[in-house]
């Protein structure tokens, strides 16, 4: 099977410790992929490198056959690796609907000419618009698209954090928490979604304590412990090992 | 009248100079006070290429745009490896390098005594000498550059600004190249400040480094500050208030001794309660604040 995204002995060093400590993985398209395991396991750092916010001190990151290692944040975003970060990052002072057009990609619009010279940047505009209106309705925030991001809820924010991540057109979703903090028919409404995403052509990637969900969605686990994978397999197996049991209850 | 119209004519050159402050300050959140600077060069460049070989306005106000485009993008790059607070202080460096430049560079700037006799634009033959000629060219060019300017912060252009402004890590995590919007912006900014700057030379004809000083460069956050950041029509009532207000109380009737310093501390004051009161501007949506 041909891998989205591989990950080849990563290591990433904060002032002498191994937060990330050669972690190697493979991630398959259409994939659900859990990552979970204690706080400090260096999850959030694993994705902060896969996402370009990070360097690593050493290995590779490769996604659809490129070289992911050394490049920034948003040429990642553009090659196709969208992500939400666990302290939910919006603009609260924007619409619902503005926070979905600010993630769609390659807006003419957004460029210096084609904001004076507009005509080009109108028709896309309404164009993405549309498209925009979509991803709202797939998380079910129709009816907020004009109110102020500040207004929602914090599972609808979660939501809408989600709906920004669509909106990029990336393939492989990197979701950090998608479900903490959140009530318990939210948290349900987003793992319905996420399970739904391998049918429009998105990989998934979740970092998440709650097991319970972990156990409902993820296709793949994967166990981190002190910066290290520690097992991976399907639920059902890494649940059992040794290693797994010990690293939680510690 | 010509006294009236002087104040209006103020107002449209500092209507430009704010309006392109607040694209970089109000909408991009990058709190420069160099913006004095490019405000000065482009009033350098059009009083050398008018004395030196006679250019018209109309050729020298694109070379002023680009000089201070191109310096714009010079100090942009690594200023805007710093945040915050150091940006500020790294645009401070640039202005107090700039008024240096201008006061020492005596061959060409003719230092503290400046450049006087700066030839007045012509058009179709006509030297746009009277001051509602003046005021014609002025608004002219304020109307065109807020167009364009309210064009960009409009378009989704703005949108990603907005975003940058609120949360960098958020519109990186997006695709959006922050860098090389903050670097677009300021230059954008400069170019426009410098426009402001060549109309400033002509109409007075006389230029001397005091006009071009961090004191102008806070002037012009004052503006935006006061006016609205974010909000280009912010910049226009900004320009008014604080470029009329203090002409108006030369009819109080205060002794002429006192009333400088009144207009000093009524300016200070104003800012004051604004900042108490009001700290996102008459017109504004964002307060500059830690966050």
């Amino acid at each position: 099977m041909a891998h989205q995204l591989e990950i080849q002995n990563l290591i990433k060093t904060f002032d002498g410790i191994r937060a990330v400590d050669g972690v190697s993985l493979t991630v398959a398209p259409q994939q659900i992929v859990a990552i979970i395991g204690p706080n400090g396991a260096g999850k959030t750092t694993l994705f902060n490198l896969c996402t370009g916010f990070l360097r690593p001190d050493g290995g590779a990151i490769w996604f659809n056959g490129r070289d992911l290692t050394r490049l920034p944040p948003h040429r990642i975003a553009l090659l196709g690796i969208a992500r939400t970060f666990q302290d939910l990052r919006l603009i609260r002072q924007m619409s619902v609907l503005e926070n979905v057009l600010l993630a769609m990609p390659h807006q003419a619009g957004e460029g210096l000419w084609g904001a004076v010279w507009g005509r080009r940047s109108v028709r896309e505009e309404r164009v993405n618009r549309e498209q925009a209106m979509h991803w709202l309705e797939f998380v079910g925030l129709v009816d907020k698209a004009d109110d102020l991001a500040e207004a929602l809820s914090y599972g609808q924010q979660k939501l809408l954090s989600l709906a920004c991540c669509l909106g990029t057109g990336a393939e492989t979703l990197m979701l950090d928490e998608p479900v903490a903090g959140v009530e318990l028919a939210t948290t349900e409404r987003i793992l319905d979604y996420i399970h739904r995403l391998p049918s429009l052509g998105k990989t998934i990637v979740f970092i998440e304590h709650n097991l319970s969900a972990v156990q409902t969605v993820a296709d793949w686990v994967i166990v981190m412990d002190e910066g290290k994978k520690i097992a991976e397999g399907t639920w059902e197996q890494v649940s059992q090992e040794a290693t797994v049991l010990e690293a939680y209850l510690a | 009248m010509e006294y009236l119209l002087h104040i209006l004519i103020l107002i449209g050159i500092y209507l430009i100079a704010a309006a392109s402050l607040n694209l970089v300050a109000g909408y991009t959140g990058l709190l420069s006070v160099a913006h004095a600077a490019f405000y000065g060069v482009g009033a350098y460049v059009v009083a050398l290429m008018g004395l030196k070989v006679g250019a018209p306005f109309w050729l020298s106000l694109p070379c002023a745009m680009a000089a201070a485009a191109l310096l714009g993008a010079v100090v942009a790059i690594p200023a805007l490896r710093v945040h915050d607070d150091y940006f500020v202080l790294a645009t401070f460096g640039l202005q107090v390098i700039a008024t240096s430049v201008m006061n020492n560079w005596i061959d060409i700037t003719g230092g503290p005594l400046g450049l006087p006799g700066i030839p007045q634009p012509t058009l179709f033959g006509v030297t746009l000498s009277a001051h509602w000629q003046m005021l014609l060219l002025v608004w002219t060019l304020a109307t065109l550059s807020f167009w364009l300017l309210r064009r960009l912060v409009r378009a989704p252009f703005g949108r990603v600004l907005k975003a940058i402004r609120e949360d960098e890590v958020f519109a990186q995590s997006l695709g959006k190249n922050v860098v090389k919007y903050k670097v677009l912006v300021f230059v954008v900014g400069a170019a426009f400040a410098a426009v402001a700057g060549s109309l400033y030379a002509v109409y007075i004809t006389f230029i001397d480094p005091t006009s071009f000083t961090v004191q102008e460069s806070i002037f012009m956050l004052a503006i935006i500050i006061v006016g609205g950041t974010g909000n280009l029509w912010g910049s226009v009532i900004g320009a008014v208030v604080l470029v009329a207000l203090p002409e108006l109380l030369r009819f109080v009737g205060l002794p002429s001794a006192i009333a400088a310093n009144v207009r000093q501390i009524l300016y200070g004051s104003l800012l004051v309660v604004m900042m108490l009161w009001r700290p996102q501007g008459l017109l504004g949506e964002f307060a500059f604040q830690r966050r």
